[in-house]
């Protein structure tokens, strides 16, 4: 079986919200998905979408036995996508523009505040997709065995022939980016709705085009390719260069989606001075990303030093990116 | 349920190893296995490999159905220095959704790509078309201004009442009283063209844009005599060093960032200034978390270490800026020829010759005989202090300007720009030397700068920073607001003479900001930062008007706004709502959605929007591609939306019927000098040379035609394949634009020694205007904030992702993004000391205003600043009370001089609306 993969560079990404729009546009402003974010950028350190997911206690444990986990809520977990008084705002004297429930919880509700002190501080940008796992929790959850990953590409995507709402999948799920959808219900059938995730954009893959999120991120900071095809760029950055890592590995799904992990500018001391240490803790990192962080960012900066002398660098032009058409091998 | 496929390899290794033994043997056994049989793990049996027909159909329906049955292209026309080419599709006669078009050829193999260009507002334009704060029809309020109560009327009554209104002003000469403006809600030609059209020819009042906004950059204009200076962003990537101040390009120059960070990834140093520790700050190599309104301190100790340590190059501040001229010790002026020789230019000006010992003219200025920056068979001194005769016979003492520059600086170290700025000297050594010895540096300054008291002077240093160092041409230079000429528009957008007034000014006095200003500043704090006091600044805003040639025509009795939310924007907003409010008579608002302003008109007229018209954006010049809108075929405008040229075709035929009906056909202007016709105004609207223009796609296609020097000839059939060309060299305004390198400003004065359109002729960093002087301004300098030290919070308000000012700032989808409601950000230590906790509501107030948010704990800010991000609109606000209720009107007496040389009103210079100057405090609400 093939497997598409994809991987996101944490440097590049500015954490616009184009990919977001892009999947909100292409899939889940409809149908009962309007709540879902199939794709969403979260600040971290933070409580990411949804709330504390990676305090669930899901996917694989060490023993190989599958942890089924508690399901998060609409609204406590998502947030609610707030709909708007558009019509009484011109209306009405005085009328205030605001959504139908006081804010509580939303899917980005932390951005840009991360942890520290100022002026300390720090953060960075973590889009978060589907993985397409190897070794699915979602997939080996299901009773039904609704949930499938697909021959030519490792496109792992609910079978909505099969589906009857029992949720294992997003209690499984370690990344909690399977979702239900409550409009998908039957209710002669007995099915109180369906779950749906991201796709990975498979009708554009078999026309050529690359996902949404991929193709309309305007920080150039996703590549997708296939693992069997050694040119391209996911290829040399997973397992050539080594320098793109999992997200919580020790999830045990073997994700399909990797990052390049991020590196931060320098802290200040009491005086005011700044000092050579890195803001983002290796220690939080190695958390979200493995024990090989520390080298790869070891291996970023080695290889900006080289470029910055005018010698040559082969990691650096495919994450510089010269032709936007080369991060897509699809 | 795992078929283990790795089970059967890794039986197949175990046996090898057994009959190979585990040595050099069975290493080279397993390499050769891992070639041929890489290790596949599979965890999913081939009966879980196969997917229902239905599903797969199912979402492969829908992707068809997002691509539409027929295809447009489009730009979003709004206050965005983007500029991006986006497909655009139609089903059902709806826009369904965009894409980036993400075909822009690469212009070298040395730099990246500018695929995609295109941000989250722009790939959610689709959704906001059809919004229920969508305007559909002509609108007229039956209630009080702001009651919401509106009567549905026709396109015929509401363009006659507003046709009546502009007569009745034309007739009794109150063509001052009549205002026609287009805001920077439309910044594109054909769209702009027909209210500047129309304005221009009733001799309507309009204001400077940039003004207005306060988007003005006069510190660059001193310097250089313009200030549409800048680079291409592709100029980004190539810069060793690249300083990026009061400007958050991850955040508002989306899809330009990527040169910044891929340049990083290139080796090149990005630093980053702002107070908080913002999202550019975070990609940055450096951040430099300055105390807000400071920057002028920052700026004069970076020169202080320049000059201390000789990083500067001499041989180009010598030959390209001022610096060598000669300022007379006894009053601080510059020598002129009018001391030299009786009866002398007094724009000309005198270097000391190196050669002859004695005083020597320069060439170049404004009054010299050549046009040229050569020095012939002299060498002006840089430094030094001179004795010699003027006219009279009179020995008078001189020094050079560097002299005076010198002396100045030295009172900057900094040790001592660290008592206001709060950054540790080390800091400001390590980067000054960073960037003198940088093979190419730029600074990025933004907008945030001008609306500090002295952004003037931030401004200003940063071109001086430059200079000193040699950082111009093609080894980098300032980017702040580049634009490319497409062409002359004039005779649309300019067939008879308009009444342009200063934005500045012309906000402050429709909305009678001096009372703010009195009431929120105080006179001793003034006065011992700026060195005057209010009364002090009231004089100079009359003698800005009366005596420096700015130009302010009167209140307003009629006004026509398309695309304008100044009741959003202007400081002191319910305030000067009200004031300007009472003078009107008749409000007509054209618009796509109900915005601030649209909600307090009596009339408004439903206008297209993007994606909707037709269009050739091609002005900001930070990508060299013009986009073109053509709207799908397929595609219907709702309700009784038109383009903004047929609307004012319309009331211009409407005005030229009233017109005649009452026998006011031919008024004089005596100002301006001309005749106002109303009789031939509908017939002159739609006249433009030989051509009759009857529709915005007729408008469209002559600009087309007018642009083709700027376009290399496309006509619509090349814009129709991809919905966007390449620029061509004259669309460079300071520079030609080449093909296959990025664009820098001012190639003729640096390579070709052509004068600058300053004063001098040169870059120009001394400034002996009588104001300047008074102030102690005529050199670089640094001055303190002067927010009041009443309330303890700066108060700033950063440009947000989520919308271009206020398009899309209501968007449901952006603000599910955020925390729904509007929101504060403030340190959490500050906020322990308030007692306030995240998701609080608080009120921030002082003596201007108050506005009620919600509170949003924020570690990266200082404890001394809150902020929101700008463009909320006043009704996402308790009582409507916004985000500007608590800022208060101030100008900056620097930007109050005028009929000095190249510092004269244009729309080069002018003053701001400065929005950053007030403090606030901040309190829990109990609920």
């Amino acid at each position: 079986m093939r497997q598409i993969a994809m991987v996101i560079d944490l440097n590049k990404c500015l954490g616009c919200q184009t990919c977001t729009a892009a999947c909100k546009t292409q899939w889940t402003n409809r149908n009962g998905r309007e709540y879902m974010y199939w794709n969403n950028v979260e600040t971290m350190p933070g409580k990411g979408y949804p709330k504390n997911w990676m305090d669930y206690n899901a996917g694989w444990g060490n023993d190989g036995q599958l942890k089924i986990g508690d399901l998060p809520q609409i609204p406590e977990g998502y947030g609610i996508p707030w709909e708007y008084n558009y019509e009484n705002v011109a209306e009405e004297k005085d009328a205030i523009l605001k959504p139908e429930k006081e804010p509580e919880w939303g899917a980005n509700w932390d951005e840009d505040v991360g942890e520290g002190e100022y002026p300390n501080s720090y953060y960075f940008y973590l889009p978060r997709l589907c993985n397409h796992c190897t070794k699915p929790a979602c997939l080996a959850a299901c009773p039904m065995k609704a949930i499938r990953k697909r021959e030519e590409d490792g496109i792992v995507l609910v079978d909505l022939q099969k589906c009857r709402g029992i949720r294992n999948c997003i209690r499984a799920c370690p990344y909690k980016k399977v979702y239900f959808n409550p409009k998908r219900a039957k209710a002669e059938e007995g099915i109180p709705g369906q779950t749906e995730k991201c796709i990975f954009c498979y009708p554009r893959i078999e026309k050529g085009l690359p996902p949404a999120c991929a193709k309309q991120c305007v920080g150039r900071a996703r590549h997708v390719g296939f693992f069997d095809d050694k040119g391209s760029h996911v290829y040399k950055l997973v397992k050539g260069w080594k320098v793109a890592l999992p997200l919580r590995p020790d999830f045990g799904t073997k994700p399909n989606v990797f990052y390049v992990p991020p590196l931060s500018p320098s802290k200040f001391n009491d005086k005011g001075e700044a000092v050579n240490e890195p803001r983002i803790p290796l220690e939080y990192l190695k958390k979200l990303f493995g024990s090989e962080v520390e080298n790869v960012l070891k291996i970023l900066q080695a290889e900006i030093e080289k470029k910055a002398k005018g010698d040559k660098s082969e990691l650096m032009d495919i994450l510089i990116a010269y032709k936007h058409s080369e991060m897509f091998k699809v | 349920m795992f078929e283990r496929l790795m089970l059967k390899r890794r039986t197949f290794i175990k046996y090898a190893a057994v009959l190979l033994g585990g040595g050099a043997a069975f290493a080279y056994f397993r390499r050769f296995l891992d070639f041929l049989w890489p290790a596949e793990e599979v965890y999913v049996s081939k009966e879980l490999r196969e997917v229902s027909k239905e599903t797969l159909e199912l979402y492969r329906s829908e992707f068809l159905y997002t691509r539409g049955d027929s295809t447009g292209y489009s730009p979003h026309c709004v206050n965005c220095k983007g500029n991006c080419a986006w497909q655009t599709f139609e089903k059902g006669g709806q826009i369904v959704r965009e894409e980036q078009v993400s075909d822009y050829p690469q212009i070298s193999p040395e730099i990246p790509d500018a695929n995609p260009r295109g941000c989250n507002k722009g790939a959610l334009h689709s959704q906001s078309l059809y919004e229920k704060d969508r305007i559909l029809y002509p609108m007229k309020r039956v209630g009080a201004r702001g009651e919401g109560k509106w009567r549905r009327i026709t396109w015929d009554d509401a363009l006659s009442e507003i046709a009546e209104k502009i007569v009745e002003l034309e007739g009794k000469k109150e063509f001052d009283r009549l205002m026609v403006y287009a805001g920077t809600g439309i910044l594109s030609p054909v769209r702009r063209g027909a209210s500047l059209r129309l304005g221009s020819l009733l001799g309507a009042v309009r204001f400077n844009v940039a003004g207005a906004v306060g988007d003005m950059f006069p510190g660059a204009t001193i310097a250089y005599g313009i200030s549409t200076v800048g680079c291409s962003s592709e100029a980004w990537y190539e810069a060793d060093y690249l300083l990026v101040w009061g400007i958050n390009p991850t955040v508002s120059r989306i899809p330009d960032a990527h040169y910044i960070w891929e340049g990083k990834y290139r080796g090149a140093r990005v630093v980053s200034i702002s107070p908080d520790y913002n999202p550019t700050a975070r990609q940055s190599s450096q951040w430099i978390p300055i105390n807000p309104g400071t920057d002028s301190f920052f700026a004069m100790s970076m020169i202080n270490v320049i000059i201390k340590e000789r990083l500067y190059d001499a041989e180009f501040i010598r030959e390209q800026t001022d610096l060598p001229f000669l300022v007379k010790m006894s009053d601080g002026k510059l020598l002129r020829k009018s001391d030299m020789v009786k009866g002398g230019s007094d724009q000309v000006f005198y270097s000391f010759d190196e050669k002859s010992g004695r005083p020597a003219e320069v060439q170049g200025s404004m009054g010299s005989a050549e046009a040229t920056l050569r020095f012939g068979n002299t060498r002006p001194a840089l430094e030094g202090k001179f004795k010699i005769k003027n006219s009279e016979g009179k020995e008078v003492e001189v020094a050079t300007a560097f002299e005076m520059l010198k002396k100045e600086a030295e009172r900057f170290s900094p040790e001592e720009a660290q008592k206001y700025t709060g950054i540790h000297p080390s800091i400001i050594y390590n980067e000054a030397r960073r960037f003198a010895s940088a093979k190419k540096a730029i600074i990025l300054l933004g907008y945030r700068i001008h609306k500090y008291f002295w952004g003037v002077l931030s401004c200003w240093e940063a071109a001086l920073l430059l200079a000193l160092t040699g950082h111009a041409g093609r080894k980098g230079g300032l980017d702040i607001d580049n634009e490319w000429g497409l062409g002359d528009f004039g005779a649309v957008s300019s067939p008879k003479p308009a009444r342009f007034g200063s934005g500045s000014l012309g906000e402050w006095k429709d909305g009678e900001m001096w009372k703010s200003f009195i009431s929120h500043y105080d006179d001793m704090e003034l006065k011992k930062r700026a060195g005057i006091d209010k009364k002090g600044l009231l004089t100079l805003v009359d003698a800005a008007i009366k005596k420096e040639g700015f130009a302010y025509f009167n209140k307003p009795k009629a006004m026509l706004l398309f695309h304008d939310n100044k009741f959003e924007r202007n400081n002191a907003q319910k305030q000067t709502e009200k004031a300007l409010l009472n003078s009107l008579e008749l409000y007509a608002n054209v618009n796509y959605r109900w915005d601030s302003s649209a909600l307090l008109a009596d009339i408004v007229l439903p206008s297209i929007t993007n994606y909707e018209g037709w269009e050739l954006r091609g002005d900001p010049g930070y990508s060299r591609f013009a986009n073109v809108m053509m709207p799908p075929k397929g595609l219907k405008i709702p309700g009784e939306a038109k383009s903004e040229w047929e609307i004012c075709m319309l009331l211009s035929k409407k005005i030229q019927e009233t017109a005649i009906k009452k026998g006011i056909i031919k008024v004089e202007d005596k100002q301006f000098n001309v005749i106002r016709d109303l009789d031939t105004i509908y017939h002159d609207f739609i006249t433009i040379g030989d051509n009759k223009i009857m529709s915005e796609k007729e408008l469209f296609e002559w600009l087309l035609s007018a642009s083709s020097g700027s376009t290399g000839g496309a006509d619509l059939s090349a814009l129709s394949k991809k919905g966007f060309v390449k620029l061509d060299s004259p669309a460079g305004q300071t520079s030609p634009l080449y093909p296959d390198k990025p664009f820098y400003p001012f190639e003729p004065q640096v390579y070709l020694k052509q004068p600058y359109p300053t004063l001098s002729g040169r870059q120009q960093f001394y400034v002996d205007h009588e104001l300047y002087l008074k102030l102690g301004c005529a050199t670089a300098t640094a001055r303190e904030p002067v927010r009041p030290g009443k309330y303890p919070f700066a108060y700033y308000n950063p440009h947000t992702r989520y919308g271009i000012h206020t398009t899309w700032r209501t968007g449901k989808y952006h603000l599910r993004l955020q925390r729904g409601v509007p929101y504060i950000c403030i340190n959490p230590k500050a906020a322990k000391r308030k007692g306030i906790k995240d998701g609080d509501r608080v009120r921030v107030f002082n003596d201007v205003g108050e506005m009620h948010l919600m509170a949003k704990l924020h570690p990266g800010t200082p404890e001394n600043a809150i902020w929101t991000e700008h463009a909320w609109e006043n009704f996402q606000f308790k009582d409507r009370k916004g985000f500007n209720n608590v800022v208060a009107g101030i100008l900056a007496p620097l930007e109050l001089a005028g009929n000095y040389g190249h510092m004269s009103f244009n729309p080069f210079w002018d003053g701001n609306q400065l929005m950053s100057e007030s403090s606030v405090d901040i309190e829990k609400v109990k609920v």
